[in-house]
């Protein structure tokens, strides 16, 4: 007896042991299954996560009332941010993400204290200390939200937030 | 080949192919049809996770072979399997018939010699299924269990003077 007789007697012994139509269909199904997610996936799923919350903090509206240039206003979004006002000559936009309410400016309380006019624009303090902007008519064009806020020049101004940024409104031209 | 639908083709195919042979060949290490059919979906879990590159058919029944040998290992490491000793296990072979004209060799010693390799330690049992039964070069055994071409004609060498040991009754060393 030799190892050379070992084929046929485990070929003898093993004859009934083959793939059947039914594991087949099971291996298929389970390879399948539990096939796992990519580790690529993953990593591409995360990255778009975190994107997404670094961008979705602001996101800027540009509005233009008259339909011609678009002056772009670049800021941080703080507390009290504004909704689009059609009447108004100058908008800072509220990003969908944005966790504050929106607010009405419309609803706004007139403001306690107004500071000096320069091109048709005028700093203006609401009740809590909060500084934002009105025009001719007193109405707010920038809601009440910055800690302190410089006068309109060239159409631009430089605003604080309450947690120290510094954002730069910008303005449309008063006829 | 990041083709799922190739993919799901291809594992078709090698299953068809190649799925009895990795039946047995499972069957050899862990002696239990249900084990064996476990371990030919692992087999075949892993090619469809890998999906390796192979040139020809050589090729494919090398890797499957390879693979189904480190199931088989990874199957028996485990603590489950630990217990039961190399001869304690029955067969649960499902057998067919004997051939009538077998009289050179009786039924009894077809037993012994089965037993006998099936009862090999695996450094000497890989060798011997890889070329007594699969019939493949020694060339190509070194290149499945990764070891060099001489050490495994040293171990099919050895096999032989154990089976000869084992026929004269003698006591593996």
């Amino acid at each position: 007896m030799r190892l050379e007789d070992f084929r046929d007697i485990a070929d003898e012994k093993t004859e009934r042991l083959v793939m059947t139509p039914e594991l087949h269909r099971r291996i298929l199904y389970n390879c399948q299954k539990k096939k796992p997610v990519s580790r690529s996936v993953w990593i591409a799923a995360a990255a778009c996560f975190v994107i997404m919350v670094i961008s979705g903090v602001a996101l800027v509206h540009h509005m233009d009332v008259s339909g011609g240039d678009g002056m772009i206003a670049t800021a941080r979004l703080a507390q009290g941010e504004i909704t689009d006002n059609t009447t108004s000559e100058a908008h800072i936009a509220v990003s969908a993400m944005s966790k504050q309410p929106v607010v009405d400016i419309k609803a706004l309380p007139m403001p306690v204290e107004i500071g000096e006019y320069s091109e048709g624009y005028a700093p203006a303090r609401n009740e809590e200390g909060l500084w934002g902007y009105v025009d001719n008519d007193g109405e707010w064009v920038i809601a009440p939200q910055y800690a302190e806020v410089s006068p309109v020049k060239n159409l631009r101004a430089t605003a604080i937030c309450t947690d120290g940024a510094k954002v730069t409104p910008v303005f449309k031209a008063q006829e | 080949m990041s083709d799922p639908q190739g993919n799901r083709l291809e594992i078709d195919r090698l299953v068809a192919q190649y799925g009895s042979l990795v039946l047995k060949q499972a069957f050899f290490y862990l002696r239990d049809q249900h084990k064996a059919e476990d371990a030919a979906q692992e087999v075949f879990m892993r090619i469809y996770r890998k999906q390796p590159l192979l040139n020809d058919e050589q090729s494919e029944k090398a890797y499957l072979l390879r693979v189904t040998i480190n199931v088989c290992k990874d199957v028996l490491k485990s603590a489950w399997n630990r217990r039961v000793s190399p001869m304690a296990e029955g067969y649960d072979a499902p057998t067919g018939s004997p051939g009538p004209e077998n009289t050179a060799i009786t039924n009894e010693e077809r037993q012994q010699l089965f037993d006998f390799v099936l009862a090999l330690p695996p450094i000497y049992k890989d060798v011997v299924l890889l070329f007594y039964y699969h019939d493949l070069p020694t060339s190509e055994i070194a290149r499945i269990l990764s070891i060099p071409e001489v050490t495994v004609r040293t171990r099919l060498m050895r096999a032989r003077t154990r089976l000869g040991d084992a026929l004269r009754g003698k006591r593996p060393k």
